[in-house]
């Protein structure tokens, strides 16, 4: 009889641990900002997804877009889950019943690139965008906000916005 | 094309920014209007600014990705199924050596025996005997529920007992236990529905349950729960799945009479098929569209297809199959009028079916053979067939009700008052294979 280990665990299963460092950034976007789930039970649902993944490994198609579509598809469900166990029956309304896992994914991986360029944009430029797209202001409001001349702000959002979409081509490209 | 400079990226923006210091608004707008390459542009620009004013982005900025976290929680759980793997490799040697009856007083004796991985290990040696010893398969998963039920993880046993009562409705599916298999599904889901990432495991159980349904008769409730399985499976982007549960809509749907509509489905399958590696699914469906187009009348496309359907499980070596596709053809044969060659085929068809031990099968094609004979007023061959049909479904093992069917049959092709229509009656009969079920021929030829 094989004896018993209390050894702590070190590593998941490879495919599983590849997938979880794989997948792990867009499967977080999903379940905290499409289906804004607490930031606390984020990593709560992901857990439940991978056990499954885990157990279940074998009826998984073996391709990378076949296994993201899977996980994808797996916590969505189980996001779809959190809510009918805290809301009963009641989803949030946007939340659909049937999705299709590669469109969710490609619209969820082009927000974190844009979210990646973002971050990594100057502060003013950044901040000015925010200000712009994010919380509404007109380029008037920004310009008193930021004590600029009206046709400067007007211009400098603009050159923002053009060296963010610029950035963000780019990098979907080289991540293509 | 306008003959205008395209707009360039910069404009465009500045134009959906309406910043008048940059572009003519105006005036971009009209040139817009008449050109397609950079209206084009200027829709991937309105995605892009749908994407920056998208707050869910914007909460996004702060949060530091790279490196995931450590999810210690599910390396436990990873570490404790691999250690359970081992274990209950042992267990299940010692325990399938032994009659089921003998498990209890095992497990008593090992009380960590009882693991998920060993319900695991029952579940997939009951799948390797469903098809061919479905009432052992049965057996097993009886057994394996047991000990399921004794699993310590509540999310372990749940997910272990969804597996093992959804294979408890195939089985009993393939047993014609039909009731017991569409109840076996609701428990099956009710397990499911207790485990948080349970939504694939349901999309399969909503499968099961289309396959009990379809076995019922229930073919409006099949095709209704073969698309919602679809659209779950579609959900997983699991195309080998949707295509298995949009194939099982299209055969009810022919069932229910909707040839053309369960056709057009097969052909979006087929299509799909190409992009798959699922000979086995891909002979299947050829094999249906060749039925539906025969159903319909299309007698060439329906040749086509058989041919090619026979051609897929030749190099699949699936020779029953290869048998049923020579039996397709036969009928085609005898639709088109090609009475000789159909007759010969559907001969080679049943010898073939006998010598594989396939008796039921072979008396299935003995009664097309006696419905087609009768056709011809070929009276003694055919009495001669309606008695080797009745014969081999015997051997099959058929029950009383059946072969009094069969009997009278042969009885009223030797008293020549059989007609097609009473062949028909029966084989419809023998298929529906209904205990207690009333045997009421229509009225022999006067």
């Amino acid at each position: 009889m094989p004896t018993e280990t209390n050894a702590k665990p070190q590593l998941l299963p490879q495919r599983a641990e590849a997938a979880y460092r794989a997948h792990y950034d867009l499967l977080r976007f999903i379940v905290a900002r499409r289906f804004k789930i607490p930031a606390d039970e984020v990593c709560g649902v992901i857990h439940d997804v991978f056990v499954s993944f885990i157990r279940h490994e074998a009826k998984v198609a073996q391709s990378p877009a076949d296994e993201r579509a899977w996980l994808v598809g797996g916590v969505c469900n189980a996001s779809r889950y959190y809510w009918r166990k805290h809301r009963g029956e009641e989803l949030p309304a946007d939340i659909e019943e049937y999705i299709d896992p590669t469109a969710v994914a490609d619209d969820a991986i082009a927000r974190l690139l844009l979210a990646d360029v973002l971050r990594r944009l100057p502060a003013r430029c950044r901040e000015l965008l925010r200000k712009r797209y994010s919380e509404g202001y007109t380029p008037d409001e920004i310009a008193t906000m930021e004590s600029l001349a009206r046709g400067s702000a007007k211009n400098l959002i603009s050159k923002c916005l053009l060296a963010a979409r610029a950035a963000f081509c780019r990098l979907r490209r080289t991540t293509a | 094309m306008s003959g205008h400079r395209h707009y360039t990226t910069a404009d465009l923006l500045a134009y959906l920014d309406e910043n008048e210091d940059l572009v003519n608004v105006a005036e971009v707008a009209a040139a817009i209007a008449s050109c397609t390459t950079c209206a084009v542009r200027l829709g991937e620009l309105q995605r892009f600014g749908r994407l920056i004013a998208d707050r869910e982005v914007w909460r996004e900025v702060p949060v530091h990705t790279g490196q995931p976290p450590s999810i210690m929680d599910v390396l436990t759980e990873a570490d404790r199924m691999e250690r359970e793997k081992r274990a209950a490799e042992y267990d299940f040697a010692a325990l399938i050596a032994t009659p089921l009856e003998t498990w209890p007083r095992y497990l008593a004796a090992h009380p960590s025996a009882p693991t998920e991985a060993l319900v695991r290990r029952i579940v997939d040696a009951a799948v390797v005997e469903l098809e061919r010893q479905p009432a052992y398969s049965l057996a097993l998963l009886e057994a394996a529920d047991s000990v399921a039920g004794r699993v310590s993880d509540p999310n372990g046993q749940s997910d272990c007992r969804g597996e093992v009562w959804k294979n408890r409705a195939n089985a009993l599916r393939i047993l014609g236990r039909y009731e017991e298999a569409l109840s076996a599904t609701v428990t099956a889901e009710r397990f499911a529905d207790e485990i948080a990432a349970g939504g694939f495991m349901l999309a399969q159980i909503i499968y099961t349950r289309g396959t009990v349904l379809f076995k019922m008769g229930r073919f409006a409730e099949t095709i209704q729960t073969a698309r919602d399985a679809s659209r779950r499976f579609a959900g997983y982007g699991d195309v080998k799945r949707v295509i298995h549960a949009r194939n099982l809509e299209a055969i009810a749907l022919t069932e229910q009479g909707e040839t053309a509509e369960g056709l057009r489905v097969y052909l979006l399958i087929a299509q799909q098929l190409q992009q798959l590696d699922d000979p086995q699914m891909a002979a299947r469906v050829a094999e249906n569209i060749a039925v539906s187009h025969q159903h319909l009348g299309n007698y060439v496309q329906a040749r086509t297809y058989a041919v090619t359907a026979q051609e897929r499980y030749r190099e699949l070596g699936a020779e029953s199959e290869v048998i049923r596709a020579e039996w397709t053809l036969g009928a085609i044969d005898l639709l088109v009028g090609e009475t000789e060659i159909g007759l010969t085929r559907l001969r080679r068809a049943a010898a073939a079916f006998e010598a594989r031990g396939m008796l039921a099968d072979a008396g299935f094609v003995k009664l097309a053979l006696t419905e087609e004979l009768l056709r011809l007023e070929e009276w003694d061959e055919a009495g001669v067939m309606a008695g080797q049909a009745a014969e081999a479904f015997a051997r099959s093992g058929a029950r009383l009700h059946l072969s009094t069917a069969l009997s009278f049959l042969r009885e009223a092709v030797q008293g020549r008052s059989a007609t097609p229509e009473l062949v028909r009656y029966v084989r419809e009969y023998v298929t529906a294979d209904e205990e207690g079920r009333r045997f009421e021929p229509p009225s022999p030829v006067q």
